[in-house]
């Protein structure tokens, strides 16, 4: 084959390949949205969201897009519809669990971004708290109860999915997500509305045993060495008979968004350096992480390791959004308040979960990046042998290039799940009702909504907010 | 020459193959053809609890008991409350359809209609006494008062890891007297089904 040839060939299959390497996480359905958020402009979010159905989501991701639907939905207070898309997302994700060969072999190949998505596991359980939430809203409480029930299934099945054997790895993993402390406190008030109180209080004891026994997942977020507590005192089983409660469940902040950490593999003679470094593309360029975190520079002696290539590799890693509250109170007719107190720290639980699934995603990413590296440099030296310097040093760019190109980070999530759940209640005479939330930064005031209610004596109503400020 | 020829005849054999696969069929079957899809609570469970329960709560003392004690007359029932407690949505107005469809053909019970219908059928009686004629008119105050009702609560215990759940429904129904709150019958009839999904496929 002459140098012509071979150099013509080497370009087409860059070029063709480089097209295939498309295949990467677009996020552009999301710019702009925290400002609208902010302002509560959620039809606004929704209109853009659907305008980028085909183009940033697509079939693939049809999972991605019945979530961030069904949660705009329901802030915007159309519970029904909210329904519609939370219910199409849960039975696409079951669907999805049965993969598809050729999508899997495509991965292999290429990228986990081949793949349809198929929701992560805090998704497909906190999909459920908001259906359940829905049904609240519309006063089918027995509905309710079912989606609770269905979020106690897929917690049961959760403990089995990530097996591990080794006793010593078990005990250094993530925490594992075994009950909901905000599941419990929904089915307690459901309970509690059915007069059904046996079945409200050893919801009430659950609410505390899930704390008391994953402390690792109830953090706060604004501080992560204050364990969340509960005071089981102020949530009394029984409605008195000639009296009401109003029970308030309060949303704070927006849950994690995945980052692209890039590992980048550079050849010295004789030698592999690898550094890593998270891709902030908010801080307006890549921020070093040398030797801060747990991937230092690692400088591995390796004899006759060729110069001059360079690879990166992509792996997804979590990444908490801090709310921009640390305090929510309640104010009933202006009158009597309460502090509500921290339920469930939602982003700790996506955390968890994701560490818990990433690791085999990890080792086969590694690995299909390994074999591609070693592809590239036994293709160059080849080049290199056959047509001399130009197509070498061509050879090279161009496979480090498609290499580095098609190891593109899964960073499909939900960008509308919240960070925090509040909670709190108060006892109050049967009647017409104002309350007023507010949230704080320490004592300065950032948000407040206020609702009006009617409630009957020796029942309860269910009071829910949203405020998704996140700190920047 | 062979090799162009080879791939152009490949493209056309997927393009018929495309063409001639439809991607939905339609068959029309039995009504009570018992299909399970997707493993979830579906007609056939509603309509096999209600035949065995009712087959039950018909062959059982209370109503000779019942007669004995009114002078031989039927009794009159009607179907209360049915919760659902399980962890899937169930239509059980379906369920409570197909109880007063067995109960009725049993023939050894009379039936009156439920909460709902008996509110739109008073509202019909109200509006007649303006606008009917008095022959016509239907009588206020001549509804058929039940002796009994059936209520019950449908529950599941659901034990799944990948791939595979195994789901246990239990139905527990009872029969209550209205006017003295005795329980004359109680009735509980379970299903198990196991449900795989295969992890991959072409």
């Amino acid at each position: 084959m002459n140098k012509k040839g071979l150099l013509f060939k080497v370009i087409f299959a860059v070029s063709f390949f480089l097209l295939l390497a498309n295949c990467t996480t677009a996020k552009g359905q999301y710019k702009g949205v925290d400002e609208k958020l902010t302002r509560r402009d959620y039809h606004a979010v929704i209109a853009q969201i659907e305008a980028a159905k085909g183009k940033d989501y697509g079939e693939k991701n049809r999972v991605w897009y019945y979530l961030d639907l069904g949660m705009l939905y329901h802030y915007a207070g159309d519970y029904a519809k909210s329904n519609e898309y939370l219910t199409e997302a849960e039975n696409a994700i079951e669907e999805l669990y049965t993969e598809s060969i050729s999508r899997a072999a495509a991965s292999f190949v290429l990228n986990d971004n081949t793949k349809e998505y198929a929701g992560e596991d805090y998704e497909d359980i906190y999909t459920n708290v908001f259906k359940a939430l829905n049904y609240l809203a519309l006063g089918n409480n027995e509905a309710a109860g079912v989606e609770v029930r269905k979020v106690h299934v897929k917690l049961n099945k959760l403990e089995t999915k990530y097996p591990i054997e080794e006793e010593n790895v078990r005990k250094a993993a993530p925490p594992l997500f075994r009950s909901s402390a905000l599941a419990h406190y929904l089915s307690m008030q459901i309970y509690r509305m059915e007069k059904e109180w046996d079945e409200a209080e050893i919801d009430r004891k659950k609410i505390a045993a899930a704390m008391r026994g994953q402390r690792d997942l109830y953090i706060r977020l604004a501080d992560p060495e204050q364990a969340i507590e509960i005071d089981e005192g102020a949530l009394p089983t029984e409605i008195p008979p000639d009296r009401a409660i109003v029970s308030v469940v309060a949303f704070n902040g927006l849950g994690p968004e995945k980052v692209a950490r890039q590992i980048n593999v550079n050849t010295i003679a004789g030698f592999l350096s690898i550094s890593s470094r998270v891709d902030d593309k908010k801080s307006g360029a890549a921020a070093e992480i040398r030797g801060l975190f747990h991937y230092p520079d690692i400088l591995i002696p390796i004899p006759m390791m060729p110069p001059g290539y360079n690879f990166t590799v992509e792996l997804p890693e979590m990444r908490a959004k801090c709310p921009a509250a640390d305090r929510i109170r309640v104010v009933v007719d202006g009158r009597e308040e309460i502090e509500l107190f921290p339920i469930e720290n939602i982003t700790r639980v996506a955390e968890a979960t994701f560490a818990r699934k990433v690791a085999s995603a990890y080792a086969k990413t590694l690995l299909r990046a390994g074999a591609k590296f070693a592809a590239a440099i036994a293709a160059s030296e080849a080049a290199n042998r056959a047509g001399g310097g130009l197509v070498g040093a061509l050879t090279r760019f161009g496979t480090s290039t498609l290499a580095s190109a098609t190891e593109k980070a899964d960073l499909r999530l939900s960008y509308f799940f919240p960070g925090e759940a509040y909670a709190g209640e108060l006892t109050v005479d049967p009647g017409e009702h104002t309350v007023t939330i507010t949230y704080y930064r320490g004592f300065s005031e950032i948000f407040r909504e206020t609702k009006r209610i009617t409630i009957s004596a020796n029942s309860l109503a269910l009071v829910e907010a949203f405020y998704p400020g996140v700190q920047r | 020459m062979r090799r162009f020829l080879c791939v152009v005849f490949c493209i056309l054999a997927v393009i018929a193959v495309s063409c001639a696969t439809q991607s939905r069929k339609v068959t029309r079957t039995a009504a009570d053809e018992q299909i399970d899809l997707s493993g979830r609570w579906n007609d056939t469970d509603s309509r096999l609890v209600a035949e065995e329960m009712v087959r039950d709560v018909t062959t059982r003392p209370w109503i000779d008991d019942f007669q004995n004690a009114n002078e031989g007359r039927k009794p009159v029932v009607i179907v209360g409350r049915i919760r659902n407690k399980s962890s899937e949505h169930i239509a059980t107005d379906v369920f409570i359809k197909d109880l007063e469809r067995e109960l009725i053909n049993a023939g050894r019970v009379k039936f009156v209609a439920s909460k709902e219908q008996r509110a739109e059928l008073r509202a019909e009686k109200e509006d007649q006494q303006s606008n009917a004629s008095e022959e016509t008119a239907k009588r206020l105050a001549q509804e058929t008062g039940a002796d009994f009702m059936l209520q019950g609560v449908i529950s599941s215990v659901t034990d799944a890891v990948e791939g595979q759940k195994v789901v246990f429904y239990q139905v527990d129904l009872e029969l209550i007297n209205i006017e003295s709150n005795e329980k004359v019958w109680i009735g509980s009839k379970k299903i198990k089904k196991v449900v795989e999904q295969a992890k991959h496929k072409w």
